[in-house]
């Protein structure tokens, strides 16, 4: 039933796509992260909804002329994620022998590279960028609005293991703490009441969400989310309100098991998991030490001849003392140190460059807003919660096999396109001299 | 069966999404309630609209 469905939902999306470019990316960016596939269980489960809209979206580029595109044109954040991915593809081009995923996760961060490539030639209007704000608030909420329900319905006995494409629970509430900041935005700027109260609900519902995935990543994501409303936001009282709300709701569902673990992050220095990462992450520096300009390929940590390999050779983290693991292959479990050992030292460094060329590019958005404080105040709100996006992912990502995930790549690409928008209004506004 | 018509629901809400991007330019794409937005309100506004009689604008 659910498959037909669908097959009706397809006879409408592929048209609506080919008619206008801008609706095919928002379905291609849609299809990427929802992974609609995985609450399917019929012939439409294995359809690639990507690949197929992002087709969609070329051939609307090509055959019809969109009156809003702005030409191509070489950007910064476009210029480091070029270089970032030619990194990439040499490091996947020199990697150690019988990787299982090495050229996988590099047509991954090429895919999404490229759709990051195609938003400033889209993303042109106020209107286009609050439509992919929504995009990304449906395709990753919903599974945050799925387990939050679950959860509830439960009595919080429910634990959110989230789907295969977001990998394991710690994942999972990595993506789902990230879509928090864009509910937010939606909440407050959404002009309908039913669309603000829905971003507002399915909001709260996230926040159990990510709750029950247990993951401890994902409860000091809720506690910097709820550190940064109360420094940096413009409505204290009301931020104050909801986290009150949500903290109630949270010790009044949470499970006592979920207690027990939470607590375990106050004394990480005698914490298995934690030294075991921490295991992970010397290898991966070793790796990196040993092959500072290409690295050892996508996920060569996780390759038991490469761990044996490094096991014990030098690393950065000589200086930690760690108990003997006794598994082999183990993910890497930090975005900066599964940077180091894929790409390299080298490959790290542009990894660096590219988060603190999106933190800059929010900058100049906060002098650019300055010009026009009044007009263009949901341009600086919004960024601001997009680099707390990037806080989110940055500081939980330090735990967690997440360097190539799509949306910090989007978000990077967002502010850049604000950037853009905001820079034709300021130049708009400028009068012309009378002759 | 609640997850079916959750995502019935989150289909036919992003259906109406592509309809209003798909009609901005021809037509006021915003016009259409899910794309609508509004402007930042100064901190401390309110958003109740005071009712005539009772020291509103039109008291």
């Amino acid at each position: 039933m659910r498959d037909l469905v669908m097959l009706g939902f397809m006879l409408l999306y592929v048209p609506l796509g080919l008619k206008n470019a801008f609706a095919g990316y928002l379905l291609w960016g849609w299809a990427g992260l929802m992974s609609v596939g995985a609450y399917l269980y019929g012939s439409m489960k294995g359809l690639p909804y990507a690949q197929i809209f992002a087709l969609t979206t070329l051939a609307s580029l090509i055959l019809w002329r969109d009156q809003q595109r702005q030409p191509i044109s070489l950007n910064r954040t476009l210029m480091w994620m070029s270089i970032f991915l030619a990194q990439g593809f040499m490091a996947a081009l020199f990697a150690y022998p019988d990787l299982d995923r090495n050229w996988e996760l590099f047509g991954n961060l090429a895919k999404t590279i490229f759709f990051c490539a195609l938003m400033p030639i889209l993303a042109t209007s106020r209107l286009r960028i609050h439509a992919i704000v929504i995009m990304l608030g449906i395709a990753v909420s919903f599974h945050g609005m799925l387990d939050g329900l679950k959860f509830i319905a439960s009595a919080g006995r429910h634990k959110a293991e989230g789907i295969d494409k977001f990998g394991d629970n710690n994942q999972f509430a990595l993506m789902l703490v990230m879509v928090i900041p864009l509910l937010i935005y939606l909440f407050r700027y959404s002009e309908k009441r039913i669309v603000r109260w829905g971003c507002g609900v399915v909001g709260l519902l996230t926040v159990l969400a990510v709750v029950a995935t247990q993951s401890r990543g994902g409860l000091l994501g809720l506690f910097i989310l709820a550190a940064w409303i109360v420094i940096k936001g413009r409505h204290k009282a009301g931020g104050l309100l909801a986290i009150a709300l949500a903290t109630v709701l949270v010790t009044q569902l949470a499970p006592k098991e979920w207690n027990t673990r939470m607590h375990t992050l106050q004394n990480v220095e005698e914490d298995a998991s934690f030294l075991g990462r921490v295991v992970a992450w010397k290898v991966s520096s070793a790796i990196a030490l040993h092959n500072p300009v290409f690295g050892g390929g996508f996920r060569a940590v996780q390759s038991e001849a490469v761990w044996d390999r490094f096991y014990g050779a030098a690393s950065l983290l000589d200086f930690i003392d760690t108990p003997r693991l006794k598994r082999s292959g183990v993910a890497a479990h930090s975005i900066w140190f599964e940077v180091m050992g894929d790409l390299g030292l080298v490959g790290f460094l542009l990894f660096l460059a590219l988060l603190i060329n999106a933190l800059l590019t929010w900058r100049a958005i906060t002098k650019l807003v300055r010009l026009n404080p009044v007009d263009a105040l949901w341009a600086s709100d919004l960024t601001d919660l997009l680099a707390l996006v990037l806080v989110l992912y940055m500081v939980c990502g330090s735990a967690l096999s997440a360097a190539y995930f799509e949306m910090p790549y989007i978000v990077m690409m967002l502010l850049e396109v604000i950037k853009q928008h905001l820079l034709r209004e300021s130049v708009k506004a400028v009068p012309l001299p009378s002759s | 069966m609640i997850e079916a018509l959750l995502l019935v629901i989150a289909l036919g809400v992003f259906l109406l999404l592509l309809i209003g991007v798909s009609r901005d330019g021809r037509d006021d794409g915003a016009k259409l309630g899910l794309l609508a937005y509004r402007e930042a309100r100064p901190v401390g506004e309110t958003t109740k609209r005071r009712r005539p009689g009772k020291g509103g604008r039109h008291a």
